[in-house]
């Protein structure tokens, strides 16, 4: 368990809508489902460049593996690692489903609906940033197993109320996480709720803080093409 | 599959970039010429490169309307990241390609195999854009024709060679007019392209 120091800061992201935090080099930030069945389409971005950021191809290619794990960090698109996983109480969530946007409403005829992308983008409005593109979410707690078909499938999240996934932060970001307002499948259990960002320094005296950071070492990759 | 005639071959060198503009309704095939060769393949709209070939939109449209897998399917297409299909699979002479890993980059043979001046398919592609006169915002996630990486139960990946053979190939047909882009992975330092690179093909053909 990583020891939580002073809260910097905490933001209620309301149901179906979006937030951002700035989060430093080496402080903590853990995503928290209040009330249970919420997932959190999460973003990271650079401050200084918004054509960096998260992403789940590059972590799943430099991680060599599907899903994202304690002790393993999260990649940008420049292949850094930016995010370190420490804690995560479910171990259930979704790196392979684009984020909701009106297209994806207007599948189910409901072109006004609330969407991750659109709340991304107003939450970004917030740092006056405005990405060149919209990257590929993490989809906190969202529960979209592959079936044995091989097709992508969404079912309710396991998550209960206050499960949290705790990130230790590797370069200064801009983090975003839309309440996912999806409530025409089973996404969010048919009730979209809120979803909690706090922001903790780390302590002083945190052993696993130290050698964290990428070592400078090459050669990582092992038999299977991959880090392993 | 009844096509019409051929209106441009061009082949991509091994370890490099290249690219085509296919219309709406041509046809586009993309040949691993003589096997065991992953084609990084991206598509982009020519008048907005921010709009391009989106595996993570795909899967989503596949699995929920269409109960088609994860992958590529015959008969099925491929969306753009804002949702619209761009690009329509009329055949496909493997069924095994990748969705899901990143192209590789320089930071890849850096840091995974401590190799500098490495070619990398991330490069090859800015290389392939600049011939068109274009700068993307940045480079989007490829699909990795013919490339061989499945994941077992744990979720680990595993590169093996490809198993295509010389003349094996995959035939969109564009369901607007794309920039259709191709890097002939440089990878040679595991499995991927059988340790041997060597070129890819792109053939438009005219409709029937």
């Amino acid at each position: 368990m990583v020891k939580l120091e002073q809260l910097v800061k905490g933001v209620l992201i309301p149901a179906t809508f979006g937030k951002g935090v700035l989060v430093r080099q080496g402080q903590l930030l853990k995503v928290i489902d209040v009330e249970g069945k919420q997932v959190c389409d999460f973003f990271a971005f650079s401050p200084t460049d918004p054509a960096e950021f998260l992403s789940p191809s590059h972590t799943r290619g430099s991680n060599g593996q599907l899903d994202m794990e304690p002790g393993k960090p999260l990649f940008n698109n420049a292949r850094q690692p930016i995010l370190l996983l420490e804690e995560d109480t479910v171990g259930v969530h979704d790196m392979r489903a684009a984020a909701c946007d009106p297209m994806r409403y207007g599948m189910y005829d409901a072109w006004q609906h609330r969407s991750c992308k659109m709340n991304v983008f107003e939450a970004l409005q917030e740092f006056n940033m405005w990405p060149p593109v919209f990257p590929d979410p993490v989809n906190l707690f969202q529960n979209s197993p592959i079936d044995n078909q091989g097709k992508l499938t969404v079912i309710p999240p396991i998550s209960k109320a206050g499960d949290y996934v705790l990130f230790r932060v590797m370069q200064d970001i801009i983090a975003v996480g839309s309440a996912c307002p999806m409530d025409v499948n089973p996404c969010n259990d048919f009730n979209p709720t809120d979803i909690m960002f706090e922001v903790y320094q780390a302590s002083l005296d945190d052993e696993s803080a130290t050698g964290r950071t990428q070592p400078a070492v090459k050669g990582l990759a092992g038999p299977s093409g991959f880090r392993e | 599959m009844k096509i019409g005639k051929l209106v441009q071959r061009r082949e991509i060198p091994g370890a490099h970039g290249g690219g085509a503009i296919v219309k709406e309704g041509q046809y586009l095939k993309v040949i691993d010429v003589d096997g065991k060769q992953i084609c990084d393949f991206f598509s982009f709209n020519p008048a907005d490169p921010s709009e391009f070939l989106s595996g993570s939109h795909t899967r989503v449209f596949l699995g929920q309307t269409l109960e088609a897998p994860t992958t590529i399917a015959v008969g099925a297409p491929l969306l753009d990241n804002s949702r619209q299909p761009m690009l329509f699979v009329e055949e496909d002479s493997v069924g095994v390609h990748d969705w899901l890993l990143a192209s590789c980059d320089s930071v890849r043979y850096w840091a995974d195999y401590g190799l500098s001046n490495h070619r990398d398919c991330k490069t090859n592609v800015i290389e392939a854009l600049a011939e068109f006169h274009i700068r993307a915002p940045f480079v989007p996630d490829p699909l990795n024709l013919f490339q061989n990486s499945p994941y077992n139960e744990q979720g680990k990946f595993q590169l093996f060679e490809p198993i295509t053979k010389p003349g094996d190939y995959v035939l969109f047909r564009a369901l607007r007019t794309v920039l259709a882009v191709g890097s002939a992975c440089p990878q040679d330092q595991n499995p991927a392209n059988g340790y041997n690179i060597s070129p890819i093909a792109f053939e438009v053909y005219d409709p029937a």
